[in-house]
């Protein structure tokens, strides 16, 4: 499928693993010129060497903390200086921290969370997403194309109470709400926005979270994982590259007229019709 | 997607006609299911312009014989159902509301007839994809008074969701996109082309993890947050 974006100038934040960095593999694959952003420079040069072996000249990385809206202009400013105004914002900032061995997992229950946490999840999700849409706008506007994505979370849709998570229950719908305003805002300038609700993907994060509860549970991780796989209609976890193939095709030419939508790569999780 | 078997039920409708076009330009083989040759020639049209010079057409038949003549020929990996276009107006001033619900009624039973036919060589096979294409007033209160299609349309989108976790474990996907057939002019060439690439792309092998969604091809208009 010609996705038609083949030159397009992409800002893939989150860019130097799991999601992150399997949507600039595709992206690239596309022909899309990227910038990815990270926060640990040694992470990010191994993912722009390896991006940059099969895309020569087309692939740039700073490293910036994405939750500070100087750094993101900064990131925007440099995308435009290396390779012309950002065509497409993939906002992939990750919320609460995940540390299976020491710190464990952020997320929380609602009567064992900081008050403190939901600002900060707030500030990492809502408004990193905001920022970085915020400094792409203009020149999208003014070349009456864009896209803007943000990979979020099923919990945007379907809370898990299930599992510690009150931190993303309550922030990701925000966001999705924030993206459902632009897109209506910004239609008229051929500017699309949307939001990927991700799930059950296997990436690093998601094993060590995964790691994490088994522990917690006091089961063995393969039992973990084997019970929350059986949740899912098709019975299996989702590919790194299974979200990168569907933001690409959001990001598309052909996708122009979609836009406001939640779009799950959730394995069939959510239960709702709509 | 080239030589997959693609059977579009209703491709002789606008709808229809923008989703041939696009799985046409994947390079699949399709399979054209509607009401008569007359009224599919422009499908046919439409393929070729996209590079399929010979749709099989399937007419003067039911969805399930139309799936069993397709099957015939190679086998069906990708079902869409289109629904066409329905009595418009609300209920209340239409001159027989109750023969239009039943009428159109009839178009949810044809959707379950073509899925239902094509469903076990799917599962057999361990791979397929059901696709449902119909109004965005399935999903959305717009301007447009469409109490039949909003009716026939949410029972259809039922149906895929629980038709979804049904076959996941068979590696079927079902989804569903509904279109906004407000706009005229530019607009509606962009979301007719939109719907065909949302189609093309629920068709492929790349949207494999992707079931049980519903997504509008509206330009944003209609619609909530969800």
């Amino acid at each position: 499928m010609d996705l038609g974006i083949t030159g397009r100038v992409a800002v893939v934040s989150g860019g130097s693993k799991g999601q992150g960095l399997a949507t600039a593999q595709v992206l690239l694959g596309e022909g899309c010129k990227v910038l990815i952003a990270a926060r640990t420079p040694e992470t990010l040069e191994e993912a722009r060497a390896q991006l940059a072996a099969a895309a020569p000249g087309r692939v740039a990385a700073v490293a910036a903390d994405m939750t500070d809206a100087g750094e993101v202009a900064r990131v925007v400013a440099a995308a435009r200086r290396q390779f012309g105004p950002v065509d497409i914002a993939v906002s992939n900032v990750i919320g609460h921290t995940i540390d299976p061995d020491e710190a464990g997992v952020h997320a929380g229950y609602f009567g064992d969370t900081p008050t403190r946490e939901y600002a900060k999840e707030f500030k990492q999700l809502l408004l990193s997403s905001w920022w970085l849409a915020r400094e792409v706008i203009p020149d999208m506007k003014a070349r009456r194309w864009g896209r803007i994505l943000n990979i979020a979370s099923g919990s945007a849709r379907e809370p898990q109470w299930e599992i510690p998570h009150i931190l993303p229950n309550t922030v990701r719908p925000a966001v999705a709400a924030l993206h459902r305003g632009l897109a209506e805002e910004l239609s008229p300038f051929g500017i699309t926005v949307n939001n990927m609700l991700t799930g059950p993907v296997a990436t690093q994060r998601n094993i060590d979270y995964y790691t994490w509860l088994a522990r917690e549970r006091g089961v063995s991780f393969d039992e973990m994982i084997s019970t929350t796989y059986a949740r899912l209609p098709l019975r299996r976890p989702g590919k790194p590259e299974d979200m990168g193939h569907a933001i690409a095709f959001l990001c598309s030419e052909q996708a122009r007229a979609i836009s406001g939508q939640c779009m799950s790569v959730v394995g069939g999780r959510l239960r709702h019709v709509y | 997607m080239t030589g997959r078997g693609v059977l579009i039920g209703n491709a002789d409708c606008e709808a229809g006609v923008a989703v041939v076009q696009a799985i046409a330009r994947e390079g699949a083989r399709l399979c054209l299911h509607g009401g008569s040759a007359a009224s599919l020639a422009p499908a046919r049209e439409a393929a070729a312009a996209a590079g399929c010079a010979a749709p099989e057409l399937y007419f003067g038949m039911g969805a399930r014989e139309a799936v069993a003549a397709a099957q015939a020929g190679g086998p069906v990996h990708v079902a869409i159902s289109v629904l066409p276009p329905l009595p418009a107006g609300r209920l209340s001033g239409l001159a027989d509301g109750d023969a239009a619900l039943r009428s159109g009624w009839t178009h949810v039973t044809a959707s379950a007839e073509l899925f239902q036919a094509a469903l076990p060589a799917m599962t057999k096979r361990g791979e397929g994809r059901l696709i449902f294409v119909g109004p965005v007033e399935a999903k959305a209160m717009t301007g447009r008074d469409a109490d039949v299609e909003r009716a026939v349309g949410i029972g259809v989108l039922g149906m895929m969701k629980a038709l979804s976790g049904e076959v996941g474990p068979h590696a079927v996907t079902c989804n569903s996109l509904l279109w906004d057939s407000l706009p005229i002019g530019e607009g509606r060439v962009r979301i007719l082309d939109g719907l065909g690439a949302g189609a093309a792309y629920f068709a492929s092998p790349l949207s494999e993890f992707l079931t049980g969604l519903v997504i509008a091809v509206d330009e944003g208009r209609q619609g909530g947050v969800f």
